[in-house]
């Protein structure tokens, strides 16, 4: 039959392109009522006082609630975030008062109406300054945080979280390498810019339970927070999660799900909609994580990488939210894909006064990548060496082992390969600076990825498979659809176990907690790996079932039978079986006796041997698996105005095992093109007070269609040994090695070191002026 | 959504119009002209204008028209981008508001709201400056018609209740060499950094102007300025005198590079009306 390698059509995707697929807040019912947020008009500030009254009084008001109303703190692994600021506001934006009102336009007529006076206090706009012995603190309190354990807080400055990697002896390795080269790095905060901003509708029934409906990608996360948060019981609360218009990362953790059960609660549990408006969810909500860092990596004459020292000073903004596991996935994946014995890094999460940080596409690894890609040129340069052989020399093997000495084992990806498909596709040897004829010059870059899922030891998933009357299964797994195609990934995998066709596999779309198998959180590239994993458990579970009952039937061994293409049969005698369709829902035999009952496959899958990293030396076995690839970029730059046009965008990426090449090649197309596009011209721009200037899409421009280069992309298919029929994620992948190709292309072209993003055409015309 | 009350007035005629805004100005309102609506909403949302109440100019017919007349063709202000890019008799018209916006945007802005709303680029007007053409102006009086080069002075000079209906441009016009550059921070769909308009006509070349300075400018004495004998780097080195405000420095881009987009550009124009 074969399911797995072909490109099956998304299941949503005819109402998708129709637009009828609903988004959440495409539903609507005439109970609701609306929440709308006043937003912190300084970033740094102490509230002197604020005035309700005249919210309080207007049409259609419920309730106006403010900081000291709501004794909470949030927070994933930090709790260091109330609900809505309380004495004092750390970034522009910050949510300090919120209406509930009969209508949306009630709702912000009385959000008008509240007056705030703020303080001004001194406003902290980068790592650095956070970092200086004389900075003010963001958290004067942070020792009465809570915080698990992997996190480390230093109280008493600026600092949530510090990761220490320490691998070999970093004196040594210096000592030993004859080319050092060291630079600094940096880019702004910035946003995801999901096509559906963030939503969540929250009531209170009148026993208790609390129903939330959210654009979410963490459904059960969300249940687990509520209880952590507000001490109720989690089997009381439910959380709904359709289908989502891009999740990126932004709508993982907790979003506005706890701050709008609090509106329900103020208005005796009725049902209230809380929407972010563009602006909201670019500023107010979470975004992409800033940085500043420096690499020093040194090398033998002949490339060898001996040593690598790193300092990530991540700007994580007010609140801590993802952004401390970030810089943990970063320090844990810190050299990149590159065989280091000597590592010396600490990953900082640093508290600014910028708009805060949660995960991004990519989770701490397009972050490092940038610095790591970046210095891999410059010592490319320095060694006298092709970049692209460089790469080749160092790249990472099975029998290396990682920055947290952890052994790369016989699943580990084929980087090699990678590097010399994309070198083939992106035409390296061909040359990478060419100056055309009309004076333009054409330049490539390159840029290799690897990554892991940052998660907690005891991820899982579950899966249930149902069946119908004529022997077509529903599948049923906790995995939240956010554009990927997942659901359609999991339909091709249970439709290959089974031997049936993918339109005879549906799909659940909506996930509900009270009713969905649990699933840790759709995120980190593992539902693929994950949920596929628990959809064969529960395949095998269904199988033996149906082997079961028709093995009285047939009266034979259970286990000589087989089943497949919709029998159920005995192996050597294809010929003496039943029709799946009618054992699954209980054999009838000819005088009407039933035996058997329905088969209700179940499957599970949590993830093998993980640990925690040792928090002195970061030792420890923190990845389930790490995808490898190879980028590179090609652009065209006109050297007068450093204008520049992306031509080609390459990726081959060692995905295990191709399930879907279609879905696949989007997802890693359409990450190329936002990395492309935060890398060439996003970022917020900050005044010295830390307001946000670009705070819309006005201002705040992503790629267009028809910025778009050519996306070149290829596959190796190193086999996953615990992966669903060999796979492993590629879901975020596709963004990790494209800003340090991007850079390295515009660098050579130039021949001016680019190290800070993003790369307008009038940052690269600046620096190349101050470097002449 | 916009968060105050307004009136809303949707006359069917010139007269109406005037008339409902004298009214609305007499009770002491701050009523205002719009077309296609884009600036309304967008800024209105976010609390960047107000007004008391909006006259629709929407189902004003003569506002609606693309016509040839004797003296000229004529374009009602009313015509989105869009449909003022798909008249074929004025390919440098074309191509200059193609770059406004996006697609789906252009569906909505009209000639007279690029022109006469808030935002500073304008980008619509350069052709017209170039071309010289007519603009119609209404009234509390009725309509008159100005050179479009008297009638603008940093933007449109507009008294209180008037709006333009349309600009007409003369035929001879249609073949004029035209040379359009445009340059923008990234994406092609933003805000000119520069948006330089070029036609050569038998007085010679002609530039207009838009992102450089806070508003666009077509200007006789540059015109002259570039049309002399001189050298190109002689031409750019004392072209500043000509250009009548300071460039811009905003969160877009510096002045210095806008300068330097200019004059590498203004040089391109010169040498490319040179080859030709």
């Amino acid at each position: 039959m074969g399911s797995i390698g072909i490109s099956a059509v998304r299941k949503e995707a005819k109402d998708k392109v129709a637009g009828r697929l609903k988004y959440l807040n495409d539903y609507n019912s005439p109970d609701l009522l609306y929440g709308a947020l006043k937003t912190s008009t300084f970033a740094h500030g102490r509230i002197k006082s604020i005035d309700i009254s005249e919210a309080l009084k207007m049409p259609g008001v419920r309730a106006v609630l403010t900081g000291k109303d709501l004794p909470y703190r949030f927070g994933i692994y930090l709790g260091d975030k109330p609900p809505l600021a309380i004495e004092k506001v750390r970034y522009y934006g910050e949510p300090v008062a919120a209406v509930v009102a009969d209508s949306q336009r009630e709702a912000d007529e009385a959000v008008e109406a509240i007056k705030v006076e703020y303080e001004a206090l001194e406003v902290i706009n980068s790592p650095t300054e956070a970092l200086a012995d004389s900075a003010v603190l963001i958290h004067e309190n942070m020792d009465e945080y809570p915080h698990i354990d992997a996190i480390r807080p230093e109280p008493g400055s600026n600092i949530a979280n510090r990761t220490k990697i320490r691998k070999g002896n970093i004196k040594e390795g210096f000592e030993k390498s004859h080319v050092i080269v060291e630079e600094t790095f940096s880019f702004p905060p910035s946003d995801h810019v999901a096509m559906e901003t963030r939503a969540a509708v929250a009531e209170i029934l009148g026993d208790g339970r609390i129903v939330i409906h959210s654009t979410t990608q963490a459904p059960f996360v969300v249940k687990n927070l509520m209880g952590a948060y507000f001490g109720v019981d989690p089997g009381k609360v439910t959380v709904i999660a359709h289908a989502i218009g891009g999740g990126y990362g932004g709508k993982a953790g907790m979003q506005l799900e706890g701050l709008v059960y609090l509106l329900s609660k103020a208005v005796g549990g009725k049902k209230v909609k809380l929407v972010n408006t563009r602006e909201q969810d670019m500023i107010t909500s979470p975004g992409h994580i800033g940085l500043e860092a420096k690499a020093r990596i040194g090398a033998s004459k002949e490339g060898e990488l001996m040593a690598a020292e790193l300092l990530f000073m991540f700007d994580s903004g007010a609140y801590a939210d993802y952004a401390v596991n970030i810089s943990r996935a970063a320090a844990i994946g810190c050299t990149g894909p590159y065989r280091v014995p000597n590592v010396w890094c600490d990953s900082l999460c640093v508290y600014t006064n910028h708009p805060f940080a949660t995960a991004y596409r990519g989770f701490g690894h397009i972050e490092l990548a940038f610095v790591i890609e970046r210095t891999m040129d410059i010592l490319a340069d320095k060694l006298n060496m092709d970049s692209m052989e460089l790469r080749m020399k160092n790249a990472i093997c099975k029998g290396d082992t990682t920055p947290t000495q952890s052994l790369l084992d016989s699943n580990t990806g084929d980087l090699k390969a990678c590097i010399k498909r994309t070198a083939e596709m992106i035409g390296w040897q061909e040359g990478s600076r060419v100056v055309t004829e009309d004076g333009k010059i054409r330049a490539k870059g390159f840029g290799c990825l690897w990554k892991a899922p940052a998660m907690p030891t005891n991820t899982d998933a579950g899966a249930i498979i149902t069946f119908n009357e004529d022997g077509s299964i529903n599948v049923h797994c906790g995995v939240v659809e956010i554009g990927q195609g997942i659901k359609t990934g999991f339909a091709q995998i249970a439709a290959e176990k089974f031997g049936i066709d993918v339109e005879q596999v549906h799909v659940i779309m909506d996930v509900n907690t009270s009713i969905s198998p649990h699933d840790w959180a759709t995120a980190a590239s593992r539902g693929l790996m994950m949920g596929g994993r628990a959809i064969l458990s529960a395949c095998e579970d269904a199988i033996s079932q149906i082997k079961h009952t028709a093995s009285q039937v047939l009266r034979c061994p259970e286990e000589d039978l087989h089943v497949w293409g919709g029998r159920v049969f005995i192996k050597e005698e294809e010929h003496i079986g039943l029709l799946v369709k009618d054992v699954a829902l209980g054999y009838v035999y000819p005088d009407g006796n039933a035996i058997g009952g329905q088969v209700i496959g179940r499957g599970k899958y949590i993830s093998r041997r993980l640990t925690g990293i040792d928090p002195d030396t970061g030792k420890g076995n923190p990845a389930l698996e790490w995808t490898l690839g190879a980028q590179a970029v090609e652009l065209e730059l006109d050297p007068t105005d450093c204008s520049y046009r992306i031509i080609k965008a390459a990726c081959t990426m060692d995905v295990g095992k191709l399930i879907n090449p279609a879905m696949a090649r989007g997802q890693i197309a359409g990450g190329m093109a936002m990395a492309l596009s935060f890398a060439r011209q996003e970022g917020f721009e900050f005044n010295d007070r830390g307001h946000v200037i670009n705070r819309d899409l006005r201002s705040y421009k992503t790629l267009r269609i028809g910025d778009a280069p050519e996306y070149l992309v290829d596959y190796v298919e190193t086999p996953q040994g615990d992966g669903p029929y060999g796979a492993r994620g590629l879901g975020e992948q596709g963004v990790i090695g494209i800003p340090g190709a991007l850079a390295n292309a515009l660098s050579r072209a130039l021949g001016v070191p680019f190290n800070h993003l993003p790369l307008t055409p009038e940052s690269l015309w600046k620096k190349r002026r101050d470097n002449r | 959504m916009i968060s105050f009350d307004f009136e809303y007035y949707r006359p069917d005629s010139i007269k109406e119009a005037t008339d409902v805004y004298a009214q609305l100005h007499e009770e002491g309102k701050s009523p205002l002209y719009f077309s296609g609506g884009t600036e309304v909403i967008t800024m209105a949302r976010k609390g960047a204008l107000k007004f008391d109440a909006l006259i629709d100019l929407k189902n004003i017919e003569e506002m609606n028209v693309y016509r040839k007349d004797e003296d000229g063709i004529y374009f009602g202000a009313n015509m989105t981008l869009n449909e003022a890019a798909e008249m074929k008799d004025f390919p440098l018209i074309r191509e200059v508001v193609r770059t406004i916006g996006d697609h789906t945007i252009r569906n909505r802005i009209t000639l007279g709201g690029n022109i006469c709303g808030r935002l500073p680029y304008r980008e619509a007007l350069l052709p017209f400056l170039l071309y010289d053409a007519q603009v119609y102006i209404a009234g509390i009086n009725g309509i008159k018609a100005l050179s479009i080069n008297e009638a603008f002075n940093k933007r449109l000079v507009l008294s209180k209740g008037e709006f333009v209906i349309g600009f007409k441009v003369k035929e001879s016009f249609m073949d004029t060499k035209y040379l359009n550059i445009r340059k923008v921070k990234t994406s092609e769909i933003d805000y000119p950094l520069l948006h330089i308009a070029s036609i050569k006509d038998e007085e010679g070349i002609k530039i207009a102007v838009s992102g450089l300075c806070a508003y666009p400018f077509r200007s006789y004495e540059l015109d002259k300025h570039i049309n002399c004998n001189s050298e190109p780097d002689e031409i750019i080195n004392n072209v500043y005198q000509f250009i009548p405000g300071t460039i811009k420095e905003d969160n877009i881009a510096s002045a210095e590079y806008r300068k330097a987009l200019f004059e590498l550009n203004l040089e391109k124009i010169l040498e490319k009306w040179g080859e030709a």
